[in-house]
């Protein structure tokens, strides 16, 4: 089964979303030249964010990564600490900035990176990329947002914003909510084409990671096994952050197959072209219309059927090792 | 695929007004990232049979920039956007592997690049002359 994007009311939620920036932009513009919080990047900034978090909910404590680069975005900055402070862009005038939080940089897993490294500083891709991350952030509102990044560079504090959306609720499985009984075609299943399986896969190339994919999730459940599931598309990720995570998953399943956790991956696209999402996917990261699927996620459920750990977007290896380790030991 | 898009959508448009806002219509970032990303390709190309070199022009200057390409060009032709994504997922593989068809590879991926950059109407990768 499949449904197909896009869903009901996004257009007229877009226009009231892009009326809100608008609005908001014109009061930056004509504010005066003083640098506040709500003031866009300036062009010649050392430095750009993209704010890299999934499904920030009002009241839900959680971690809160961006990934930042250089202005012309062909490097990007690794390595070391930076800062955060938020400001609500609601209302006539943008929230004071919280207190800086420190902010460390996360590694998109797969690479070989020695994080003693002196940072923060601006890489090329290839020897270091990833997120900077703060755990623990709470945002008491819903509504747009603002991140100021502050990262020390040469010896100079370097500074750049980004704004973001919190919402009221979310219908994406969180922490302590219970696991969907999902019953996803397995490795083989003749009604299913492999593509559909693993996107790396086809009729002439196997599914490269089948021990992701010989276990249907209602059954580790029933069974009262706990388990971690990556749901990625390995082949079409569009998010910048993109990375072997479902490798790091499968790397993972070697390491513990003597221990009861299973390892499971669900390929988020039935068909890219036609724009179907396979509904085992929808089912964990777009279970309601107002859900945008965005991927990768990696869900980490105890042996009662109880999301311990989420992890959006980017999760390091040592996140995803740390996961199992406290669901196991739980 | 709501939300991701929606703050995209309202970053980009704060973005770019604030440009406007501040110097007037230029260039936005995105179109010079694609041009630099165009002419790593080619670079990718000229070194493909050296995986450490390749690897190295690839990541720093095209993998990051092709994710946004495919993203933009999804919006438009994803039949265009699933064939590059496939060619980069192949060069990816064979960068890892370090396998002999490296330089095969990348250049499907030069064409699946001309492609997407052609259905945004923007300048397509030109090899002969970056050579």
């Amino acid at each position: 089964m499949s449904h197909t994007s896009p869903r009901p009311g996004s257009s007229r939620r877009l226009a009231l979303v892009l009326g809100t920036a608008l609005a908001l932009l014109a009061a930056a513009c004509t504010g005066s030249d003083d640098g506040d919080a709500s003031s866009p990047p300036e062009r010649d900034d050392v430095i750009a964010a993209q704010v890299a978090s999934y499904d920030l909910v009002a009241g839900r404590t959680g971690r809160f990564i961006v990934g930042l680069f250089g202005s012309d975005r062909t490097s990007t900055l690794a390595f070391g600490t930076v800062t955060f402070a938020f400001a609500h862009l609601d209302g006539e005038q943008p929230s004071p900035e919280t207190d800086p939080v420190p902010a460390h940089f996360l590694p998109i897993p797969g690479q070989d990176v020695d994080l003693d490294r002196p940072g923060p500083r601006l890489v090329g891709a290839s020897e270091a990329t990833g997120v900077y991350g703060a755990g623990d952030v709470t945002f008491d509102e819903p509504g747009f947002w603002e991140v100021t990044v502050t990262a020390t560079i040469d010896g100079n504090d370097e500074t750049t914003t980004a704004a973001f959306e919190v919402f009221e609720d979310s219908a994406i499985p969180a922490v302590g909510d219970p696991a969907p009984r999902t019953t996803q075609p397995l490795g083989g299943d003749p009604a299913t084409a492999p593509e559909a399986v693993d996107s790396r896969a086809s009729e002439d190339r196997p599914v490269p990671d089948p021990e992701l994919h010989d276990m249907a999730i209602a059954d580790v459940l029933d069974g009262g096994r706990p388990f971690m599931v990556v749901v990625s598309t390995p082949t079409f990720c569009t998010s910048r952050f993109c990375g072997p995570i479902t490798d790091s998953v499968q790397e993972l399943a070697g390491r513990f197959a003597a221990t009861p956790m299973a390892f499971i991956h669900l390929e988020v696209w039935e068909d890219f072209e036609t724009n179907a999402v396979n509904e085992a996917a929808r089912e964990w990261i777009a279970p309601s219309p107002d859900t945008d699927g965005a991927e990768p996620w990696v869900f980490v459920v105890d042996a009662d059927g109880t999301i311990t750990h989420r992890f959006d977007n980017v999760a390091t290896d040592t996140e995803l090792l740390e996961s199992v380790e406290s669901t196991l030991g739980a | 695929m709501t939300r991701p898009r929606l703050t995209l959508a309202v970053v980009l448009v704060l973005s770019l007004a604030a440009a406007a806002c501040s110097t007037g219509a230029e260039d936005t970032a995105t179109t010079d990232e694609f041009s630099v990303a165009a002419e790593g390709l080619c670079r990718t190309a000229d070194v493909a049979d050296d995986p450490t070199a390749a690897r190295e022009v690839f990541y720093d200057t095209v993998h990051q920039a092709l994710h946004q390409l495919a993203d933009d060009t999804a919006a438009e032709d994803r039949t265009a956007a699933a064939g590059l994504l496939e060619a980069k997922q192949r060069v990816e593989a064979t960068l890892d592997t370090r396998e002999p068809s490296l330089a095969a590879a990348v250049d499907d991926l030069v064409d699946a690049t001309s492609r997407a950059l052609a259905t945004l109407d923007r300048p397509e990768p030109d090899c002969e002359t970056t050579r």
